[in-house]
């Protein structure tokens, strides 16, 4: 269990710091990869043909993140069949308006 | 313009006026002139009359000749009464009634004297007397004066007709020139008043389109400052979270390697966080309810205070707050927004009498004229000083110490947006240490996004 990826994607360092240490302090002891802005994150999930790695167990993420943002991310995790199960954790202040938009993309899973 | 038009109007009525009568007294000095000619001739052939029928009384002897004598003498003095007033306002005429009189009375008189002569049997006395010629002068004066009074009669009513005909000239060239001015000022007060009209229509108009344009920048400009102000609040979370997660790593990780002030001031941090951390909520909170949408429906408000003051209760189970509702105070309002309106407002009450033994709080419904609803929420608790009553509903102005009393200085802010978003207005009244009672109208016809 301690050995399955955790994949962070979070632009801001302060809070990318603070939810590691989070974990740390948490006794979360999984080892955990970060992506700095949603391109990457795309890269690191889909980019590699050959990944070998398989999918990680948990993916956080930040919504409000500048170009490719969190919500064309979890778009793209839930159309793609490899990573359609992933369990995803949305990072985010906003409130309402989001929240309505991330029902819209679980929606689109369900159907 | 109007003034010159009815003074033009006034003085082409009036020139008409002179002008009939002018007409009327020209038409008439025609008559009078014919009256003088024909009552003159009258008087000339009736002295001849008179005249005939003395002669043959006396010729003849017989009494029916008398008859035609009988007749002229009341003719006569007909006739002369007749030309008295027309012949007097002639030039010279006195002179020419005196003469002529004069000379009627005395032919009468020969003729009287005669007849009686004749009557008493003195035929031949009274013949001498008209042998004389005496009857035959003065019936050549007579004929004379006659005609010098028709002459100067006739040149009178000619003299008159024609200064009359002058005046009717003039008359009806002023006429004319009255009419065309007033024609041409009425064309022109007609034109300036079309012109006018048309200058207001296109002021309304013009009016009316910058006023809906201004309408609609008004609009866009304030929902450009509350996007501006919500993405601001809410970009100025994360670096508060950075901040805030790091005090409190440094209080976790290293607080053991801190001494008391380090661990102080850290917790000071952690404090202004928190602190910064509301402001922001508020700030939100504040652009929410002027973004929101309004949902008019029914709502029962004293159901709504009621509520809130038994969560406050639940919530703060130590204090002894009395709270009086009066029951049954309904309005058409948005619900989210009433009740966040009302939950400042009670909040406040309920934060102000925290230091009062005996605190009340009360909800009731006032007489407004304006609206058909105003409520208050009255407490009596620290109060204000009532010389920055502007400053109550201002944004992030408190008028107490964050450590006597805390808070954001958003509520009655918020409270004023939401009820403004209603149609409504708010007031406060209070003293210091003399408790607030907050006022607030409700007009939701006059409600606008």
């Amino acid at each position: 269990m301690n050995d399955k990826q955790i994949m962070l994607i979070e632009d801001n360092p302060d809070d990318r710091d603070l939810t590691i240490r989070a974990f740390r302090k948490n006794n979360v002891l999984n080892p955990v990869t970060v992506a700095g802005n949603g391109a990457e994150a795309l890269t690191m999930l889909f980019g590699d043909e050959n990944r070998d790695q398989g999918n990680p167990a948990l993916i956080l993420l930040d919504l409000k993140m500048p170009k490719v943002d969190g919500l064309e991310v979890l778009r793209r995790i839930r159309a793609d069949p490899r990573t359609r199960v992933v369990p995803v954790l949305v990072l985010t202040s906003s409130k309402e308006e989001t929240a309505q938009e991330l029902w819209a993309v679980s929606l689109d899973l369900v159907g | 313009m109007l003034a010159s038009v009815a003074l033009l109007l006034i003085l082409f009525v009036a020139n008409v006026t002179l002008s009939v009568r002018a007409y009327v007294l020209y038409e008439r000095a025609d008559v009078s002139t014919l009256d003088v000619i024909g009552a003159s001739n009258s008087l000339l052939i009736e002295l001849l009359n008179a005249e005939t029928g003395q002669r043959g009384y006396l010729l003849t002897g017989k009494a029916v000749y008398l008859q035609p004598y009988d007749a002229a003498l009341s003719a006569i003095s007909a006739d002369q009464q007749r030309l008295r007033p027309r012949v007097s306002a002639v030039p010279g005429g006195r002179q020419y009634l005196a003469e002529l009189n004069s000379l009627v009375a005395a032919k009468m008189a020969v003729l009287a004297e005669t007849i009686k002569l004749a009557r008493a049997g003195d035929h031949a006395d009274a013949l001498r007397k008209v042998d004389t010629g005496e009857g035959k002068r003065t019936m050549d004066q007579a004929r004379g004066i006659i005609a010098d009074i028709q002459r100067a009669a006739t040149t009178a009513g000619a003299s008159q007709r024609s200064d009359l005909h002058t005046q009717l000239t003039i008359f009806a060239v002023l006429a004319a020139i009255l009419a065309v001015a007033d024609v041409r000022a009425g064309l022109v007060l007609r034109h300036r008043l079309r012109r006018a009209a048309t200058q207001i229509r296109s002021l309304n108009a013009n009016l009316e389109q910058q006023v809906r344009q201004r309408t609609i920048h008004l609009e866009r400009a304030n929902k450009n400052l509350e996007a501006f102000a919500y993405s601001v609040a809410h970009d100025l979370r994360t670096p508060l979270r950075g901040i805030s997660g790091f005090a409190e790593a440094l209080v976790d990780d290293y607080g053991d390697r801190l001494d008391e002030t380090g661990r102080e001031y850290a917790g000071r941090v952690q404090a202004g966080c928190a602190r910064m951390s509301n402001l922001i909520d508020d700030l939100l909170h504040l652009s929410q309810v002027t973004r929101a949408t309004i949902n008019l429906q029914d709502v029962d408000l004293s159901a709504e205070v009621t509520a809130i003051c038994a969560q406050l209760r639940a919530h703060d189970p130590g204090r002894q707050v009395r709270v009086t509702v009066q029951e049954g105070v309904r309005a058409t309002a948005d619900r989210t927004l009433i009740r966040s309106a009302l939950g400042n407002l009670l909040e406040n009450a309920w934060k102000f009498t925290a230091r009062r033994d005996g605190a009340t709080i009360e909800f009731a419904t006032a007489p407004d004229g304006d609206a058909p609803i105003c409520c208050y929420v009255r407490d009596n608790g620290a109060g204000f000083d009532p010389a920055y009553t502007g400053k109550l509903f201002q944004p992030f102005q408190r008028l107490h110490d964050t450590g006597e009393f805390p808070g954001t200085g958003i509520g009655l802010a918020s409270v004023r947006r939401i009820i403004e978003r209603h149609g409504g207005r708010t007031w406060a009244e209070g003293a210091v240490d003399g408790g607030a009672t907050i006022y607030f109208t409700l007009n939701t016809e006059g409600t606008h996004e």
